[in-house]
């Protein structure tokens, strides 16, 4: 049986696909469309993914929407929230059936359920007490839940405008960056600031009994087309925003990092609320403000529970995975406990004709079809001597971070390296840290940390933060991915070779994209990506190619042919729906 | 300026100077539509001193498209009144002019002190707005989405036509009423230019048919056109009108096809008058529709100009006669057409000594045409014809004919021509093709590179563009690089666009009878042709037709929910080069009712409506090679 889940209309939209209860794709449609944080109906992604599966669409025997569209547009014409489009409570099944040609039942399944679904069915627990945290979805911006054979069971929600994704949004536009992108880079910033700002920030939000709180209103406004918050928040914090691009100052840190610590507050306080009323010792844990792997750390180290999970698309993407798993399990009766280790669940493509299209422009590259290990030994010697090099394999990563599919991989012990790819590469801000890739068997010689972060989303402390300074934060942390031989023997095999020639089996790993562009995604994409970066080498599939060899006219070219899309969402607001 | 608001037009600054009002291009880039090279690259114009200032008003064709670097309907009407006086011409055409920017021109005018203004325009009024991935009601006037519903659910597309093209004939008054305002203002002499469409030259797209038709009426509509087309083909243009008149009755004069069918059946009968009149009708039978046409002067547009001309004493140029063909002279010659409305060089020549005589108050006939272009750059405008016209799905033979005209006249041209055929034939990505960076290295050639190499997949169109290549140049050195061939790539980034305004679909959707889908080979090959399709209107005991090239390979039963066919193709069904599969779909029975309410309310939300039926869709169709060559 085919269940299909799909989001879409937020941001980020995506769809998985479950075959006989098991996630076997899984991709977001920004990919295919280049458009980054795309909304669109993932049309294009649906076909990659039932492609990559060997199925059409006539094999789809029921599709799963993420969330209640009358609900949604309830909340939208009650709140006065900016719409990118009139509401319209028909457009998801409209769209199901036009666009991705579905004619089959469409079920659909709340925002947050989908949320703790996406979690608990990739986790591999039998059963578990549910935590969500966004923005908002229809009405709810948390929910407290728990999971097991009978489904998924919410037993309290919080409320819009309540809400700890709006919260970290809010202050995220306010330090000058875009929201529904860069909370990321607020959490980055964090760790050079000091917490002054958490008695000041305190007053924006309100903790309550149980799993409640609330936002205090004086300070934000979400009817605003043009800003989240209020001139209060100015006078509460005593420092005027921040333009986007202007210097991020002492006082912009220290706002991050309280902002940080108030987060990691109210979801200490929340997380003991939910073992206390569920009794359960395994957490599932999903929605946007899940991506936050610092909060998610101090919830694993300072919580209450004995287990935790994470899956890596654990924002709005994610919503299509829980969806379809719970319309799968309901439709069904049964589900499979198997927890979710690989996030490799997007298309793969042949590289042959990018190798026909080298060799038609006279580029020299080097073709290892027959022999598995020559790119691995070429390329650890490559980073080992100081290349930054583009690494694309096999199937495309699903969810936000780049995990040795679509990877830009580097050094991480050359103490340069990160202004490098910060300046020159990906054209972003000096402040923002670089994530370590990590043999898994290996993991507890070089960060203290003794589970298992496959997806990214969790942070350990560097032993000897001198030895890996291209990794390590201003604070020694990391925000590591553990790598297992068994589940991606090719990546493990690249860290196990850069170890045999430094002694440390850890590579830098960024998302192969330019500022402002989705990962890569085809051969081609990677391809422009790759000129576009100034990235020493690229390694797609069995294909070598060095930056010394390219002609200089593909730097133009890719430019002219293929310029960087305009991102799907607003960067000012949060996309409400 | 200090003190007083800078005054612009176009994207020229205002500067009163002694002897009247010079011109300075501005820097000022932000203001909308000001940049770009869509204007005359001019940098500044002196006051006019003792000469007349004489100000040409238009679009893409008063601008000269494609040849505005060579000789411009104005540079050439500047040089004809060269040895009539002292005259100072202003090109004040842009390409791509929709009604905003004329009239916001025409509101202008006065500050630039003309003798005379020629308005040059008339072609993009009927045309949509610059939606630019936008919804209706982003780019569209407030409420008319709106209103437009309203029109479609009382009168049918018919209806939605009619309210289209009424509001759009509004703006065409407001724009003369500001011609007449400015010439009681200012005494400034107003010659109006009647514009001219390409009749008989340019055929109507394949992919645009009919709306949706109620019932029957839509096999009967398709029955009649075989019928119109085989009447065609034996020559027997009466029996063609007659077939056309009842075509006509039955999609209320919303198809361009009968009126097609009967203007080239008109045209082998030498019956002038009836040819003119059905190719407009053609011509004018999309507009209002929101469907993807090119464009036009409507008949109701050159009436009015003609009416305001008469009305005003206006000198009136009316290109259908000044472009009449000398054998048929009710309808245009083609060889004074590039395209569909844009000059050939002898267009621009003939039109340009009309309003020559027009602004010096002449008998018309007094200035003789001029020679036109030097054979290199007429060859040239022919490349690029040939490029239009299959970018426009002309057929083939149009295409090539222009192609080989590009290399008789100038033999030189065989390399870039080559370089085309190989960008359009390289690997993925084709930007790697050591063609682009020569094609890029020509400024007039650079900007198409993007359209030939920035997809995965290639249109249609470029597909057909290239076939036409291999035809007059010979084979690429194709290359069969993959074993597996999806012949659904997108040649869009957001994917396949249909026919009307809608953003483009991840999948094919048949608006039209027929699919075809392209793939190359280096020879002839054993394939698997593997299709996953679905025919939601048609009736279940109607079958799908598959073919290749010219072979036949099965006829598929009629799905209404999705089936996957797989068919072997024998190598001798394939060639070396560009090979089609063809899809020949069954006629739908759409519920008309239905899709009028569909599309009203898509309307109503501010979203563009479909206008057209669904044949069939293609979830999936790919090629397995499996054979060498043999």
């Amino acid at each position: 049986m085919i269940v299909v889940g799909i989001s879409a209309h937020y941001h980020d939209a995506a769809c998985a696909i479950f075959l006989d209860g098991r996630l076997v794709a899984a991709a977001q449609e920004e990919r295919f469309t280049r458009r980054r944080y795309d909304a669109t109906i993932p049309a294009r992604a649906l076909r990659a993914c039932l492609h990559e599966i060997g199925a059409g669409i006539g094999d789809v025997e029921h599709v799963a929407y993420y969330e209640d569209p009358v609900a949604r547009c309830d909340r939208i014409l009650s709140a006065g929230t900016p719409s990118a489009m009139p509401p319209d409570a028909g457009r998801p099944l409209r769209e199901i059936r036009d666009r991705l040609g579905y004619a089959g039942p469409v079920t659909t399944v709340r925002h947050h359920e989908a949320h703790a679904a996406s979690a608990f069915y990739c986790s591999g627990f039998p059963d578990a007490a549910v935590l969500t945290a966004d923005a908002v979805g229809e009405w709810a911006t948390t929910s407290y839940g728990s999971a097991g054979p009978e489904g998924i069971s919410t037993f309290e929600e919080v409320r819009f405008p309540h809400s700890l994704g709006l919260l970290y949004s809010t202050l995220t536009a306010y330090l000058g960056f875009e929201v529904n992108s860069d909370e990321n880079k607020v959490m980055g910033l964090a760790p050079y600031g000091r917490p002054t700002f958490v008695a000041a920030l305190s007053e924006l939000i309100h903790q309550l009994p149980e799993g409640q709180f609330e936002l205090d209103a004086r300070y934000f406004d979400f009817t605003d087309p043009s800003r989240m918050y209020t001139d209060a928040l100015s006078d509460v914090l005593g420092i005027p925003p921040r333009p986007p691009d202007a210097p991020t100052e002492g006082a912009h840190t220290d706002v991050a990092r309280s902002l940080q610590v108030v987060l990691e507050d109210v979801l200490l306080e929340k997380a003991r609320h939910l073992f206390r009323v569920t009794g359960n010792p395994r957490l599932c844990y999903a929605g946007g403000v899940a991506l936050n792997c610092v909060a998610n750390a101090r919830i694993r180290q300072d919580g209450p529970f004995a287990e935790m999970f994470v899956q890596p698309a654990a924002g709005d993407a994610g919503g299509s995975i829980g969806a379809a798993a719970l319309a799968h399990h309901r439709l069904t009766g049964g589900f499979r406990a198997e927890r979710l280790v690989d996030a490799r669940l997007g298309p793969s493509y042949d590289t042959t004709e990018l190798a026909h299209a080298l060799q038609a422009a006279g580029v020299p590259f080097s073709d290892h079809c027959d022999d598995q290990h020559g790119p691995i030994s070429q390329t650890a010697d490559m980073l080992a001597a100081g290349a930054v090099v583009g690494w694309y394999q096999g199937r495309m990563e699903f969810g936000p971070r780049a995990l040795g599919a679509r990877s830009i991989l580097a050094d991480p012990r050359d103490p340069g390296m990160r202004d490098r790819i910060n300046d020159l590469v990906k054209k972003r801000e000096a402040f923002r840290p670089f994530a370590p890739s990590v043999a898994a068997e290996r993991t507890a010689e070089f960060f203290d940390f003794h589970g298992s972060s496959p997806f990214m989303l969790d942070t350990a402390q560097v032993r000897r933060p001198a030895d890996l300074p291209a990794i390590a934060h201003v604070d020694g942390s990391a925000r590591l991915q553990t790598v297992d031989a068994a589940v991606d023997p090719r990546f493990h095999a690249l860290l196990t070779a850069f170890a045999a020639r430094t002694g440390f089996p850890i590579l830098l790993n960024t998302s192969f994209n330019l500022r402002g562009e989705p990962i890569v995604c085809t051969p081609g994409d990677a391809l422009a990506s790759f000129v576009r970066c100034g990235l020493d080498a690229l390694v797609i599939g069995n294909l070598i190619l060095r930056a010394a060899d390219v002609p200089p006219f593909w730097a133009s070219a890719v430019d002219q042919v293929a310029p960087i899309r305009p991102r799907g969402v607003s960067g000012d607001i949060y996309s409400f729906g | 300026m200090t003190g007083t608001q800078a005054q612009y037009v176009g994207p020229w600054l205002i500067e009163p100077v002694a002897g009247g009002a010079a011109l300075r291009r501005s820097d000022e880039e932000s203001r909308p539509g000001a940049s770009g090279p869509d204007w005359d690259p001019i940098d500044s114009i002196p006051a006019a001193g003792d000469a007349r200032r004489v100000v040409v008003l238009g679009e893409s064709t008063a601008r000269g498209w494609p040849f505005e670097s060579f000789g411009s309907p104005t540079s050439v009407l500047a040089r004809n009144l060269q040895s009539a006086g002292e005259f100072q011409c202003i090109d004040l055409a842009k390409v791509g002019a929709d009604g905003r920017v004329l009239l916001d021109l025409a509101g202008k005018l006065s500050l630039l002190h003309p003798d005379v203004v020629v308005s040059f325009a008339g072609n993009n009024w009927m045309m949509p707005p610059a939606t630019d991935g936008r919804r209706m009601d982003q780019c569209a006037d407030d409420g008319l989405n709106r209103r437009l519903a309203d029109a479609l659910r009382a009168g049918g597309y018919r209806g939605l036509k009619e309210a289209a093209t009424a509001h759009a004939m509004t703006a065409v008054r407001a724009y003369t009423e500001q011609l007449v305002r400015l010439h009681a203002e200012t005494g400034a002499t107003v010659v109006i230019v009647v514009t001219e469409y390409n009749l008989s030259g340019f055929a109507p797209p394949p992919d645009i048919q009919t709306p949706v038709l109620p019932g029957s009426d839509l096999a009967r509509w398709h029955e009649l056109r075989r019928q119109a087309q085989q009447a065609l083909a034996s020559g027997n243009a009466r029996a063609v009108a007659r077939l056309a008149a009842e075509m006509i009755d039955i999609d209320g004069g919303c198809s361009p096809v009968p009126g097609w069918l009967a203007g080239r059946a008109a045209v082998l009968a030498a019956d002038g008058r009836a040819a003119r009149l059905a190719f407009e009708q053609s011509r004018d039978s999309v507009c209002g529709l929101m469907l993807r046409y090119t464009p036009r002067v409507t008949r109701d547009v050159q009436q009015l100009l003609v009416d305001v001309a008469a009305e005003n004493g206006f000198p009136c140029v009316d290109l259908r006669r000044v472009l009449a063909d000398p054998d048929l002279p009710d309808i245009p010659d083609e060889s004074c057409f590039h395209d569909y409305c844009h000059l050939s060089d002898t267009g621009i020549e003939r039109a340009a000594a009309a309003i020559t005589d027009a602004v010096l108050a002449r008998p018309a006939g007094s200035t003789a045409p001029g020679p036109g272009l030097s054979p290199v750059v007429r060859a040239f405008g022919h490349a690029r014809a040939a490029a239009h016209l299959a970018f426009q799905a002309q057929p083939a033979d149009a295409v090539e004919a222009h192609l080989q005209a590009a290399l008789d006249l100038e033999p030189g041209l065989v390399p870039l021509l080559r370089d085309v055929r190989e960008l359009l034939s390289a690997p993925v990505p084709g930007w790697t093709d050591p063609a682009m960076a020569r094609l890029s290295e020509d400024p007039q050639i650079q900007p198409f590179v993007g359209v030939m190499t920035g997809n995965p997949g290639l249109t249609p169109e470029l597909w057909s563009l290239r076939d036409c290549l291999e035809s007059v140049l010979g084979q690429s050195e194709t290359v069969a690089s993959q074993s597996q061939v999806d012949l659904l790539l997108p040649s869009d980034p957001d994917g396949h666009p249909l026919p009307n305004w809608t953003q483009p679909w991840a999948h094919h959707v048949a608006c039209s009878s027929e699919s075809v889908l392209l793939f190359a080979l280096d020879g002839p090959r054993d394939l698997e042709l593997t299709i996953e399709f679905r025919t939601p209107w048609a009736d279940p005991a109607a079958s799908v037709e598959v073919g290749c090239n010219s072979a036949r390979l099965a006829g598929p039963e009629a799905s209404r929910s999705w089936s996957t066919v797989r068919l072997s193709i024998a190598a001798a069904q394939t060639k070396q080069g560009v090979n089609r599969i063809r899809i020949s779909w069954p006629v739908p029975r759409q519920d008309t009712e239905a899709a009028i309410c569909a599309d009203a309310d898509a309307l109503e939300t501010g979203e563009f409506p479909m206008i057209v039926p669904v044949f069939g869709e293609l979830y999936d169709a790919r090629i397995q090679i499996t054979g060498m060559p043999a």
